[in-house]
């Protein structure tokens, strides 16, 4: 393995410490982080040390594991800075630099290793820190290996550590068990990530996950559109285990993707509640929104159709009768009379979308709902999976409240992916949606959600809290960074860390699923040997269906061929 | 044993006096010198030539003389009434055959021998830079000049002079570590 820190020449594979350490605890705190001395005859200067990277301390008691959040450059002598010595002796500049002159790293001691490699013990939280003058080195592949644990079928491989070769995975169960969250501002990976994170959720094979794909871009292909390359989907990589659905069937079938349902909306589908939600796309004031209360009371279940069929006089009748304001009920009339160009929405829908999709969510099938053009439209896309989460949800609750009767098992965990989260989640309308509901109740009713996100700032703080893991790509705006880190120990220094990701291919990593905050390099997504090594992973294929006779390399090479050609 | 140049006449834990039996025979300022048996090494830290006799004052001779040499000639009682002496910084001892950098338990005793340490000896005793300590901790007034001289010295005793100067400017900058401008003052003289 490598390790950007390591000179060349040097030792430290196999999780043995390097003979000379990097530097030397010099103080500290447990919450601040401790100060390593940079060893002023040491090989590693204060350049080959990034932020985000990984430090092994060597304790009396313990081998800590930490992250550099912080480097700093420090003096003995405040007079270095009103009269440095002459950078043209390189004498007094050696004799100066490293003595007088030094670097301090600051590293976030986040977990406690046994001091023996290889120990039965496992890593644990720290709740202490490494002792005065405690040696540090850059940590090496075996120790990242013990803290992040080893690829199998609970560890999904996300990426390597900054400047390793070695694997950070996330636990996979930990992931599920709670909603998480993907954010970066646009261009930053974030598809590409979650497409690494719906790929690892498929071959954990305890969870299934419903995508509302927005841009048409996880269930058969997608684009790169910084290599100028097409990118397989799920479907195309796991056909058996993935069920497309979508709203627009001819765009589905321009893009070569042959979808196996496609969903149509009862009129009689939709709720006020939806209509509440989408109150800022429709431009509509409180008293119009809530005039859909009015119309769902009187009208009964299939009030958006009758409605829709009223005009002129009929409206005035109609407002006079509800006791609401004319003037808003037209403006309802006229904003719902968008939904007449929704081709998926049908007056009399006897097929219910949502019950298909559970019934494929049951037989441990992926889903993902391509929007087609319609996922250009905002309104459309939250209307349309708030309505199936929330018929979805419903239904999930029922089973759950059936198997803890005893009438059944346990549905089988549930991730739902929605792009645009701050649309659904935003503090004024998050008490009325189903995504907040979700977020809130974690995992009592085996349904979690996964938000992707580029404007998190805008996400409700309370929903925010519950997102177990938080996958961060790089933002700028300052409210974002805040939310994204609120709640989360030792966020000061994460910010740092934050402040510097790269604008491509890297995240913070922190929360449930990691034992501690990592900044990865993902890996990547994309290429043939990627799909090769996405297929080959540890457990992966146990509901795929060999041929007889077929190896699993035979039936991997076969895949790879058809895929290919 | 090298011939000895002087003879301790005051001793103290760090520091020793001796005289020359020469006259103007000292040893260099900064050079390093071996005391007794064993040996106590010291870096000559302040040479003086004065009346043996302090109730006997140095009078003017010269006038009229055309140089210097002419004078001790014309007045050759003045070799016998004038004496070189020095005084040595105490920076290491011998224990079991071996050089330490510590301060010897006893000063040496009066009129031990005073010899000049061989370059290799000097190479050798100044491979540890410990002594450098001593030297910077010694409060005398001329403290920075012996030391630039004591570096001189040790760097024209080896080969690799200037890898020792970088060497001992990093220890002597890990002494004093709150002192730049001294460190740098010391280092920029020490190669002129």
């Amino acid at each position: 393995m490598t390790n950007g820190f390591y000179p060349s020449g040097s030792g430290g594979d196999g999780g043995l410490p390097f003979s000379v350490p990097m530097g030397a605890v010099v103080g500290g705190s447990l919450t601040e982080g401790v100060d390593i001395r940079l060893n002023p005859t040491g090989d590693i200067l204060i350049e080959d040390v990034k932020v985000g990277t990984f430090v092994t301390i060597r304790g009396q008691r313990y081998r800590f594991f930490g992250v550099v959040t912080d480097l700093e450059l420090n003096s003995s002598d405040a007079r270095l800075r009103h009269a440095p010595p002459d950078s043209g002796d390189p004498v007094i500049m050696e004799a100066v630099s490293g003595t007088m002159a030094y670097g301090v790293v600051s590293v976030l001691p986040n977990m406690a290793l046994p001091l023996v490699s290889g120990s039965d013990e496992r890593p644990v939280a720290a709740k202490t820190v490494p002792s005065h003058f405690s040696p540090a080195f850059p940590a090496t592949g075996a120790d990242v290996a013990a803290v992040f644990g080893q690829e199998d079928e609970r560890h999904f491989w996300i990426g390597a550590p900054l400047d390793m070769d070695t694997r950070v995975c996330l636990d996979l169960d930990n992931l599920v068990r709670r909603s998480f969250g993907v954010f970066g501002k646009s261009g930053t990976g974030k598809t590409f990530l979650t497409r690494l994170l719906l790929v690892g959720i498929l071959q954990g094979g305890d969870a299934s996950s419903l995508i509302f794909d927005m841009h048409s871009e996880y269930g058969w292909s997608g684009q790169d559109s910084d290599r100028d390359r097409q990118v397989k989907g799920l479907k195309q990589l796991f056909p058996s285990r993935v069920s497309t659905f979508t709203l627009d069937e001819e765009s589905s079938r321009r893009r070569g993707s042959s979808p196996d349902e496609v969903v149509r909306i009862g009129y009689g589908e939709i709720e006020p509640e939806d209509i509440e939600l989408l109150k800022d796309n429709l431009n509509l004031s409180d008293v119009a929104a809530s005039a859909a209360f009015n119309l769902q009371q009187r009208l009964g279940v299939n009030w958006l159709a009758e409605f829709l069929q009223r005009q002129g006089a009929d409206l005035g009748e109609l407002a006079e009768d509800l006791g609401v304001n004319r003037a808003a009920l037209g403006a309802l009339h006229n904003r719902l009379s968008r939904f007449r160009r929704f081709p998926f929405l049908e007056e009399a829908n006897s097929h219910s979308a949502a019950a298909t999709i559970i019934e494929h969510l049951e037989r441990g099938k992926h889903v993902v709902l391509e929007f087609g053009r319609y996922g250009r439209d905002l309104s459309a896309y939250i209307l349309v999976s708030n309505l199936l989460s929330r018929r979805i949800h419903e239904r999930y609750v029922e089973l759950k409240e059936e198997a803890e009767g005893g009438q059944g098992g346990d549905p089988r965990p549930l991730v739902i992916v929605i792009e645009e989260a701050h649309r659904f989640l935003s503090p004024s309308i998050a008490s009325q949606t189903t995504f907040a509901n979700i977020a809130r109740e974690l995992r009592k009713y085996n349904v979690t959600l996964m938000v992707i996100d580029q404007r998190p700032g805008s996400i409700d703080s309370e929903v925010m809290s519950q997102l177990g893991t938080r996958f961060t790509c790089a933002l700028d705006n300052e409210r974002d960074i805040e939310a994204v880190l609120s709640g989360t120990s030792g966020s000061r220094q994460l910010r740092g860390v934050l402040a510097r990701l790269e604008e491509k291919q890297q995240a913070l990593v922190f929360g449930h699923a990691v034992p501690m905050p990592v900044v990865v390099h993902t890996r990547e997504y994309g290429t043939p040997e990627s799909y090769a090594q996405l297929m080959e992973r540890v457990g992966v294929g146990a509901s795929e269906a060999g041929r007889p006779g077929e190896t699993r390399e035979e039936r991997v090479e076969r895949e790879i061929n058809e895929l290919f050609g | 044993m090298s011939q000895p140049l002087a003879e301790v006449i005051g001793s103290d834990s760090r520091l020793i006096t001796a005289q020359c039996y020469d006259l103007y025979c000292s040893p260099q300022l900064g050079a390093l010198v071996k005391v007794g048996a064993p040996k106590v090494y010291a870096v000559v830290q302040g040479i003086r030539t004065e009346p043996l006799d302090p109730g006997r004052p140095v009078l003017a001779r010269g006038r009229g003389s055309e140089s210097l040499e002419e004078v001790y000639r014309s007045n050759p009682q003045i070799e016998r009434l004038l004496t070189t002496r020095f005084d040595a910084l105490i920076v290491g001892h011998e224990v079991d055959g071996r050089s330490v950098q510590l301060l010897p338990p006893l000063p040496p005793p009066i009129h031990s021998f005073v010899c000049a340490c061989t370059p290799d000896e000097v190479a050798r005793f100044t491979e540890n830079l410990d002594f450098y300590r001593f030297l910077l901790g010694s409060g005398q007034p001329m403290a920075d000049e012996v030391i630039v001289a004591c570096l001189r010295h040790a760097a024209n005793c080896r080969a690799d002079s200037d890898n020792f100067i970088k060497r001992a400017g990093q220890a002597i900058a890990s002494e004093a570590v709150g002192d730049s401008v001294r460190v740098a003052a010391i280092l920029r003289r020490a190669r002129l």
